[in-house]
This record gives C-alpha cells, sequence and structure tokens, in this order.
C-alpha cells in the first residue's frame, strides 16, 4: 500500500499542471479558431496568439503555485531547505529564487518561473522526509539548471511555434478549399477539429523536448554538485526504484529459485509518448556513467 | 590428481573468466584491489554430494599456492573459501570447485562464488558470481545496510567488462560473507 501510494498522487500533481496549461492552450486555440471563423485578418490573430502565449508565461509561476498548491516559505520556516539553494546559487551564479513547500507526502520537486530572476523552487514535504541533504541538494541543483537554462521560456517558445505552425495548417486548408463557399457550420467544426489535431500533436512534441531538457538538467545539476550518484540515488528513492532492491538473503530467497522468477515488464511506449520526464531507469543509468567517468 | 579435469569446453567460463580481466579495471578507476580472498558457496546434500566435497577439498589441498578453509553457515550452506595472491588463480579454482559438483550433478546446489575487493575510502565490497545464470553483480554494505550508490558505481565501470546482472531486483545481498 504504502509502496504505491507515490505513484498515484505523483501522477496526480504531474496531471493537475498538465491538464492547467493543456485546458488553456485548447482554449485559446478554440477561441482563435472561432475568431479567424468570424473574419479577423492572419496578422491580428498572429499577435492575439503570441500575446496570448506571452500571458501564459509572465503569469506561469502564478499558475503553477495555485495549480500545485506551492507556498512560498521564508528562510525562517525552513532553514535546512534556504541552506541548501544558497549554497548552490552561490556557486552556480544565479540570483536566489523564492523557496516554496508543498504539503503532500508525495516526493517531488519543481521549478518555474519568467527567468532567472523571478523563478520559484518548490518541493514537497515528502521529498525533504526522505532525501538526505546531499540528495535533496541533487534535485535542487536539477530544478536550478532547468532554471539557469531558460526551460520554462525554451517550452513556451516551442508553444509559440506550434501555434504559428497551427496558423500555417489552418489557412492552408482553407486556401486549399476556400472554406466560404462551404457549409458554414460544417466548416467551424472542421476547424476545431484541426485545431485540436495540431494542437495533439504539438503537445507531443512539446512533451518530447521537455524530455530532452531533462537530461541536460540532469547532467547541469549533477556539474553544479560534483556528485551525480547523489541524485541518481535521489531518484532511486523519489521513483520507489530502491524499495525494489532486495534485502533478503540469496541464501533465503534461493529456495524460491529467486532466480528464475521473471519479473512483469512495467512501462509501454504509449505512456512515454505522454511523459514530461525520461525514464527514470535511463537517467539514473545516465548520471550513474557521469559518476562513473569521475573515476 | 583426483581432481578430474573437464572433458569438454564450457561457453559460460569466459563470462567467470572475464574477471581477471576486470579488476584491472577496477584497479585503475575505483582504486579497488583484490583481497585475495574468494569463496565457492553450495547447498549441501547427502549421499554423493560427501565424494563431490572429498574431491573439492583433495584438490585444494594438492594446490600448494591456494590456502582454504571450510566452513558451513546457519542456511546450510557449505562455503570453501579460498585464499591466493593472484585473482587468475583464486578464479581457475572456483571454476574447478563448480566443476567438480556439476560432473557430480549438483549444480543446481551451487549458490554463487563471491570475490571480496576494498576500494580506497568506500571499503569492503564483493562480485557475487551466479554459476546458473552466468551473470555477475555488485554487492556492497555498512552496517548491514546496502551501499545502492557504490553498487551502482561498479556496475556502470564494470559493464562493459564483465556480463553483469541488469535486473537490481536480482542483486540478492549476502549477509555475514564469512571472509
Amino acid at each position: 500500500m504504502q509502496r504505491y501510494a507515490w505513484k498515484k498522487r505523483d501522477i496526480g500533481i504531474t496531471m493537475r499542471l498538465v491538464i492547467c496549461f493543456a485546458v488553456l492552450s485548447l482554449l485559446y486555440l478554440i477561441f482563435l479558431s472561432v475568431l479567424a471563423y468570424v473574419g479577423v485578418g492572419m496578422v491580428p490573430l498572429i499577435f492575439l496568439g503570441v500575446f496570448f502565449m506571452m500571458m501564459q508565461y509572465l503569469l506561469s509561476d502564478r499558475i503553477v503555485l495555485w495549480s500545485t498548491g506551492a507556498k512560498i516559505v521564508s528562510e525562517h520556516e525552513y532553514p535546512r531547505l534556504h541552506a541548501i539553494v544558497d549554497r548552490l546559487v552561490a556557486r552556480a551564479g544565479l540570483p536566489k529564487p523564492r523557496v516554496a513547500v508543498m504539503h503532500t507526502d508525495v516526493p517531488n520537486a519543481f521549478a518555474t518561473g519568467k527567468g532567472r530572476r523571478s523563478s520559484v523552487v518548490a518541493v514537497t514535504t515528502g521529498l525533504m522526509r526522505i532525501l538526505n541533504d546531499e540528495e535533496l541538494e541533487g534535485v535542487i541543483a536539477h530544478e536550478l539548471a532547468h532554471i539557469k537554462n531558460r526551460d520554462v521560456l525554451a517550452i513556451t517558445l516551442a508553444s509559440i511555434f506550434s501555434t504559428i505552425a497551427w496558423y500555417v495548417m489552418h489557412y492552408g486548408w482553407y486556401g486549399a478549399y476556400g472554406y466560404r463557399s462551404r457549409d458554414q457550420a460544417g466548416g467551424l467544426i472542421l476547424a476545431i477539429i484541426i485545431a485540436a489535431i495540431t494542437w495533439f500533436v504539438s503537445f507531443l512534441m512539446i512533451r518530447a523536448i521537455s524530455r530532452y531538457r531533462e537530461y541536460i538538467a540532469d547532467r547541469d545539476g549533477a556539474l553544479l554538485t560534483g556528485k551525480p550518484s547523489k541524485l541518481a540515488s535521489a531518484l532511486m528513492k523519489i521513483s520507489g526504484m530502491m524499495s525494489r532492491i532486495p534485502s533478503r538473503d540469496l541464501r533465503e530467497v534461493e529456495a524460491m529459485n529467486a532466480f528464475f522468477i521473471i519479473p512483469a515488464l512495467s512501462g509501454d511506449t504509449f505512456s512515454r509518448l505522454f511523459s514530461t520526464h525520461p525514464p527514470v531507469e535511463e537517467r539514473i543509468r545516465r548520471l550513474m556513467e557521469m559518476e562513473a567517468s569521475m573515476h | 590428481m583426483i581432481f578430474r579435469r573437464r572433458s569438454r569446453g564450457r561457453s559460460n567460463d569466459t563470462s567467470l573468466f572475464a574477471l581477471t580481466q576486470a579488476y584491472i579495471t577496477l584497479d585503475v578507476r575505483l582504486n579497488a584491489r583484490f583481497t585475495g580472498h574468494a569463496a565457492t558457496c553450495v547447498k549441501e546434500a547427502t549421499g554423493i554430494f560427501n565424494s563431490a566435497v572429498e574431491d573439492v577439498k583433495a584438490f585444494l589441498d594438492a594446490s600448494s599456492d591456494i590456502s582454504h578453509r571450510v566452513e558451513r553457515d546457519r542456511y546450510g550452506y557449505i562455503w570453501f573459501i579460498l585464499s591466493m595472491d593472484t585473482i587468475e588463480g583464486v578464479v581457475a579454482a572456483v571454476d574447478a570447485i563448480a566443476d567438480t559438483f556439476t560432473e557430480y550433478g549438483f549444480k543446481e546446489q551451487i549458490l554463487a562464488s563471491v570475490f571480496a575487493f576494498n576500494a580506497d575510502k568506500r571499503g569492503r565490497f564483493y562480485l557475487v558470481y551466479n554459476h546458473r545464470s552466468n551473470r555477475f553483480y555488485p554487492f556492497a554494505s555498512r552496517d548491514r545496510e546496502r551501499d545502492v550508490e557504490l553498487e551502482m558505481l561498479i556496475y556502470s565501470i564494470l559493464k562493459d567488462e564483465l556480463v553483469l546482472e541488469k535486473d537490481r531486483a536480482r542483486w540478492y545481498p549476502i549477509w555475514d560473507i564469512p571472509f
């Protein structure tokens, strides 16, 4: 029971974020397609689209804090957490981000913000409970790497490009078929369907970019602490992988033919496609390789 | 000579003998040295099994460069604990012990062979060899707590040199290894 608890609620936090931004994006795409259908010109539409994106970007930290329930905390309330952040930003040459805490047992962390100056690093109380200082430092360094690499901006830019791609496709379609002569209601539905499909494809692409930047943040975070294996061990604890390492003696389990048990395969490509994070196993492998290369 | 040379070559030999190269990598990259101690652990049986044990003992007694002792643990396993300067000699002896039990029909009784190393600063760790899957895995512990980080580091360092067990769920500890 305890072992699987993290899984469900972890998906909860990520899903809240994903759904929040997905609904927002879908809403303004539908709004824009309605405007386009009504006859607003292409140039004002692009301006509007970029405007929405900018708003989402500028308000991103507030949206994130609101949808995850993270609260900004002072140095007084969480001295250990602030001390770790202080140490790392000094080394990374970053301005200190605001520090937030989510009250949940699910071990998790995230960073958000418009740029290096107005960022937020948030961790859950569950994360602070299960990780030791070095592991917590590894996780926070990973989040700071996101801030340093301006990953929120990168993802927003990717979203803007996907919106532009959507417009090109949208107008290309009408150019080819001449929608003025078509049945009006059918045209609107078609426009919305195309918008949804385009949005969905770009959504998957943004996930892919996000997964790639996750590896980069792992690497840069590990470079910052100089201890890749600490982040690897934090990832093992967060993902519950640590509990899969057996502690029962080989001689005890041998009676059950331990070596012949074939473990159930886990994880499929379908869920990977939607995931913003690469498989933990692969991240740990890369981190440990980095650690090994330091020896 | 009582000890029987095997009559035919077996493919799994290579994965065990790869240790005679891999230990150099451990030395270079982890500053870890073979302690000179290794053991093969076999589940005790009755009848003809005792003849196999006698064969192994006779072979070990006859090998002047190997010192050995035999111990029994509370799980009902018999440990052939070997000490020797060179890892090549230890690996050959372990292979010979496994061969003897295999020839008597007790391959399934062999639990594993264990090789002890000492790493600078990080201390003792073991490479455990499973004679059935022909794979190694690392085992390191401090005060009955597994040192997973060290194990994963050893895994990363050795993965191109040894056939290693990829599934960490099968890295069963062997607590209280008697050497």
